[in-house]
């Protein structure tokens, strides 16, 4: 009976952190659509779930789509230094990689809506837990 | 039922996360708007603060020292950034 009630735990679990994923992508989406309005942000950023890199995964990694991707709306190619920029703000926060990690991210990828290329950054790298 | 075993890697997974969970909520606004300001914010303090400048007058090179220090620990946060831009025109009495 106990592993009936641990299965069933676990199903609650993974449904509580499918939640979890959606509001941090909705809170961020908020935030940018705000910033971009107020005319805080120069582009508008938007956040989503992507496949992610496989060779990044780590315990927490989800199956499928473990991937914390963020477009920015720029109208053409992101000069590398400022993909590397927006990367490094989200890396910045411990909080919020901490979070994306336990929520079953295991890559954050930065790009613009035009052009091919962008940048992807291991989470498991800036994690530290334990730490604080 | 074997989907059902708990284990004690199980157990610490879950409390790892609960920790984490519990942190408090993240301020996206800070994140978006740190993402274009910040840098700009951090070139022209670290140039202003720079304890080089302030050489003769020991406080203020110690004031110039940790203001430059905790620049270089927040440099991708834009709201910390204000903070000690406010904080380094009135102990440093710069112009910005």
């Amino acid at each position: 009976m106990p592993s009936l009630v641990n299965f069933w735990t676990r199903i609650i679990d993974w449904f509580r952190d499918r939640q979890d994923r959606v509001q941090l992508i909705a809170g961020f989406n908020r935030a940018a659509r705000e910033a971009f309005i107020n005319g805080e942000a120069p582009t508008h950023l938007e956040a989503c779930v992507s496949r992610g890199y496989r060779p990044y995964k780590h315990q927490f990694s989800n199956f499928f789509n473990s991937g914390f991707r963020i477009k920015v709306f720029y109208g053409k190619q992101l000069s590398k230094q400022d993909t590397v920029n927006i990367g490094n703000v989200i890396l910045a926060n411990d909080t919020l990689v901490r979070r994306l990690v336990v929520l079953g991210f295991d890559t954050l990828e930065v790009h613009s809506d035009v052009g091919t290329y962008g940048c992807r950054w291991q989470l498991r790298d800036y994690i530290m837990i334990g730490e604080g | 039922m074997l989907l059902g075993r708990s284990t004690k890697y199980d157990d610490k997974r879950s409390r790892i996360k609960q920790q984490v969970k519990s942190e408090g909520d993240i301020d996206f606004g800070n994140i978006v708007n740190s993402a274009f300001g910040a840098e700009a914010l951090y070139k022209e303090l670290i140039c202003k603060c720079h304890p080089d400048r302030f050489a003769p007058d020991i406080n203020k090179v110690a004031v110039a020292n940790d203001i430059t220090e905790r620049l270089g620990k927040h440099k991708n946060d834009i709201k910390k950034l204000k903070e000690l831009k406010v904080e380094a025109i009135n102990k440093l009495n710069i112009n910005l």
